[in-house]
Formats: C-alpha cells, sequence, structure tokens
C-alpha cells in the first residue's frame, strides 16, 4: 500500500506520532497551507467501457517544506490535520530525506493497523454471506 | 408565467428565518451532531452527497442539520458549497477490482464467483416499528457494540478482485462485448451545456447525480410496462474504492487521497439481434453513485438501458425527457420558483379571464334575448 493511501486512512493517533518525530528532528516550513478543494472524481462504466464522471470530491491540500523538501498533501474529507501531516510525510518519504528510515517502519505499523481494522470488516461481512436454497415444488 | 422582482419586507423575512430556528429549538432536546448525522443517517447522508454532486460526509451531515432533513434541500447546499470550491485536478479512473466490497448479490444467478454477500442490508428486515430503539441510551449503544466486536474474529481479506457477473456472460458469448470506447476524456455537464441526444458520458454523469425519487419514478415507469425492458440483476456492488490523483510536482507518480464508497449495478435486460442473421444477446445496462444508495443505482442501470431504444415510445425511453426531468436541484428549483410573485403575469389572466367571461355572458344575454323574442 502506497503511504499516501496509508497517511489518508490509518489512525489520526499514530499519524500523529509520526509527525511529532518529524517535527522534533526537522525544519517544518508551511509553503501553502491547508486549503479546501474538489478533484472530479472519474470513473468508467463497466458494461461499455464510456468513460464518465461520478461528482466531485471535497479533499483538503497543503504543501509544506521539511528541511527544504517539498512535500504535498491531499486528503478526502475535513481533517485539517490529516492533510497538513500528509504534506509532512511526502516531503519525508518521497524525497529520501535522511529521517526516512525512520519514518517507513512507522508507516509499515500505521498500514498493519489499518488492514487489521479492514480485516476485522473483511470477517463481518464474510458473515453474511449466504447459500438460499430454491424452494422446491 | 414569469415572476416579477420585488424589494421590502427585510424585517418580515428575518421574522421568518428566527421563526425556523425557533421550531427546531424549542423542544429543547440536545443538540444533533453533525458526527451524529453522519454516523447514524448513513442513507441520508449518502443521498444528499450523490445528489448534491459532492463527496464529503463531513459536509453532507451539516447540509442536513441545517435543512432540518430535508433531502433535495440539503443537497441543494451541497450543490451551493461545490460552486464556491476549486475543482484542482481528475482523479485517475477508478478501479473496481480494488474495492473493498461490503456487499455484493446477484438475482440472475444463485452462484456466483465469491459467493453472495448479503452485507449491511435492510432487505429481510420486517418493516415493523422497532420500538426498542426510543429507550435506547448511551449504556445500550455500547453493549450492542461491544457484543458485536467480541462475536467475531478478523478474517485475511484475501486476494484482491472478483470475476464479475457480466463478464462470464459475456465470455460465455450471451452478452455481446461493446466496442470500448476508447475516448480517454469524459464529458463533462458542469463545463459544457449538454445537447440532445447527449452522449453517454453525459448521460451518466447527470444520472449519477440526478434525484433518487427522480430516477426511481421513471425506471419504475418501464418496470410497469411503459417502455419495459425486463430488468435482472446481473450483479449489485456496495464498497469503498480508492481514489488516487497524480502528484502535483513528481512526475508518474500518484497520491492516494482516501476511498470513497460507491454503489455499483449492471442490470441484464430483454434480448435483443442487430440482423436477422445475427445472434440474440442480453443487453446491459449500468449505474453507478456515491455512497450506498441500491435504489439509484439499479434505477440509473434501469434507465441507462431504456434510453438506448431506438424508438421512444415511453417517457423512460426518451432521453431528453429522464434527463431533464431528473436532477433534483433544476426540478425543485423550479418548483419553488412558482411561491415567487408573479403577480404582474397572473393579473393579466386574471383580466383576460374577466374580459373573456364578460364577452361570454354579453353573447349570452344576447341569445337570450334572441330566444324570448322567439
Amino acid at each position: 500500500m502506497h503511504y499516501s493511501q496509508v497517511v489518508a486512512e490509518g489512525s489520526m493517533e499514530g499519524l500523529k506520532k509520526i509527525f511529532d518525530h518529524i517535527s522534533q528532528n526537522a525544519q517544518i516550513k508551511i509553503i501553502r497551507n491547508v486549503t479546501p478543494a474538489m478533484v472530479m472524481v472519474r470513473h468508467r462504466d463497466s458494461v461499455e467501457g464510456t468513460p464518465f464522471y461520478m461528482g466531485e470530491a471535497f479533499v483538503l491540500e497543503c504543501e509544506v517544506e521539511v528541511d527544504r523538501n517539498l512535500g504535498y498533501g491531499c486528503v478526502l474529507g475535513y481533517e485539517p490535520e490529516r492533510a497538513f501531516y500528509a504534506a509532512v510525510v511526502d516531503a519525508v518519504l518521497g524525497s529520501g530525506h535522511k529521517l526516512s528510515d525512520q519514518i517507513k517502519p512507522m508507516i509499515d505499523d500505521l498500514e498493519k493497523a489499518l488492514y487489521s481494522l479492514w480485516e476485522q470488516e473483511a470477517a463481518r461481512v464474510a458473515s453474511t454471506r449466504v447459500n438460499f436454497d430454491v424452494k422446491k415444488g | 408565467m414569469g415572476y416579477v422582482a420585488v424589494q421590502g419586507g427585510t424585517d418580515a423575512i428575518e421574522n421568518s428565518e428566527k421563526l425556523s430556528n425557533y421550531l427546531r429549538l424549542k423542544g429543547k432536546s440536545l443538540p444533533l451532531t453533525v458526527k451524529q448525522i453522519q454516523d447514524q443517517l448513513r442513507f441520508l447522508v449518502d443521498r444528499v452527497m450523490g445528489e448534491g454532486s459532492l463527496y464529503s460526509p463531513f459536509h453532507a451531515a451539516l447540509a442536513i442539520k441545517q435543512s432540518e432533513g430535508d433531502p433535495l434541500e440539503a443537497a441543494f447546499y451541497i450543490r451551493a458549497y461545490r460552486s464556491t470550491l476549486k475543482r484542482i485536478v481528475d482523479t485517475l479512473p477508478l478501479n473496481m477490482q480494488e474495492q473493498r466490497i461490503t456487499r455484493r448479490i446477484s438475482s440472475a444467478f444463485k452462484d456466483i464467483p465469491g459467493g453472495q454477500i448479503l452485507g449491511p442490508t435492510q432487505d429481510y428486515k420486517q418493516r415493523m416499528l422497532d420500538f426498542s430503539l426510543v429507550e435506547e441510551d448511551e449504556e445500550a449503544m455500547h453493549k450492542a457494540l461491544s457484543d458485536y466486536e467480541a462475536e467475531l474474529k478478523p478474517k485475511p481479506i484475501g486476494e484482491k478482485g472478483f470475476v464479475k457477473v457480466v463478464d462470464i456472460l459475456k465470455s460465455q458469448g450471451l452478452v455481446k462485448e461493446a466496442a470500448r470506447e476508447t475516448e480517454e476524456a469524459a464529458a463533462d455537464i458542469t463545463k459544457e451545456s449538454v445537447a440532445f441526444p447527449a452522449d453517454r458520458s453525459s448521460s451518466l454523469q447527470m444520472l449519477s447525480r440526478s434525484e433518487t425519487g427522480g430516477v426511481l419514478a421513471l425506471a419504475y415507469s418501464s418496470m410497469r410496462g411503459y417502455g419495459s425492458i425486463h430488468p435482472t440483476i446481473a450483479e449489485l456492488r456496495v464498497g469503498h474504492v480508492p481514489v488516487r490523483i497524480p502528484h502535483p510536482f513528481r512526475e508518474n507518480e500518484t497520491v492516494t487521497i482516501g476511498s470513497i464508497q460507491v454503489t455499483e449495478a449492471e442490470i441484464l435486460a430483454k434480448f435483443e439481434s442487430c440482423g436477422q442473421d445475427e445472434k440474440p444477446y442480453f443487453t446491459l445496462g449500468y449505474g453507478c453513485c456515491f455512497g450506498c444508495n441500491e435504489v439509484k443505482a439499479i434505477s440509473m442501470a434501469v434507465l441507462d438501458r431504456t434510453m438506448k431504444e431506438e424508438k421512444a415510445d415511453a417517457p423512460a425511453q426518451d432521453q431528453e425527457f429522464v434527463l431533464m426531468h431528473t436532477d433534483g436541484i433544476e426540478s425543485s428549483g423550479f418548483c419553488a420558483h412558482f411561491k415567487l410573485p408573479h403577480y404582474i403575469t397572473f393579473q393579466s389572466d386574471l383580466d383576460r379571464l374577466r374580459a373573456t367571461q364578460e364577452k361570454k355572458s354579453k353573447k349570452e344575454v344576447k341569445t337570450g334575448e334572441n330566444i324570448n323574442d322567439l
């Protein structure tokens, strides 16, 4: 899973820990504050392959520099801190910053926790699997 | 009939707004939080997001609170808010094979690859009021939650991807493999006015942001026989799919910005053949919308298919009729405009009616005189 997805969907608590670690060991400069915007959701129908737009999705985006390495954060939903943290993580992991080696295991942990949540959800969904018997006569 | 501009009435309008707010608050119940609406009124939130054409559960929940639960009004707020935001980029096309499925059923086949997954459905509930909800408190909610969480052990998600029913039918030659459109760019009705006949890209965009009741009414008219296509649900899926955008300053890199929930429906419809010598095939319809809204996705798929009829004999087959009458913001806005002052045009109607009545009365008197003369 790409780190941007982990940051976009992982727990805020875990993400805050990652941010704290970066902020204690590097200089963070905000280039563009967290700003609301939209992205247009593009899709292709599965019947004829026609491309079409389903509608827009609300996002928050942000740009930062971490020790002069540029980072971009963009996340769905209304969580300003998450957009900011996403930009900070992108600046570190996307540019090969010296903190990358320390941050990657933390992202891995966040991913595992996220995956675990999905597994719980998968178990609940799987419990609704059905095999109806067709009535005879 | 046209409306006229009026002025004044500021105090009355302000008082009217205060009165509305008073009616919302006078029961002195606890404030309804946006989070509560987001968590506990999921279907309403999804409907408002879809019809407002902006995926954002937070803003949809806020709009529901502000509109006091009126879905049309809430969708209107969302559509208006949407117009204040900058659109930064198009996403990459959604990849449904990555969807984390929460529901997947087929009414065409009992056994489908991966099995039928009911998911969190209300379909098998008796439609009886649950009076225990009246007494529901925090303790009861926490207990229900912890009991349920203790019941299940996590299960490996397994391999991503699934075989679609439609693809199986295509491989068996029962559904015609449509010539895939190669054009990458999608039409955008928010930038260019739609012209009829509309291309399918515009049509699908309009349907995906249409009002649930509107598409249901027209799809139902087809189901009842007015332009029937005999639909069967090949597959209905609900799930979360990741959304990606290009990285703005790193070429060939993408950013996954999170996941959205979508409902997707593929329907099989009556079979047809193009020529006398050609084999007949099932025809297909497609529906897809934001959130969990099965009625809308199915209705959209039905209408996608009905509108393909070459000769429109029923409203559901007439593309312009369907697409121009199913947008909730357009239709409710037009309906609401009748509440605006129409004094002058109505006065004109009154004048004409009175003149016609007077003319008619004179004629009757004249006719009556003639009869009396006889």
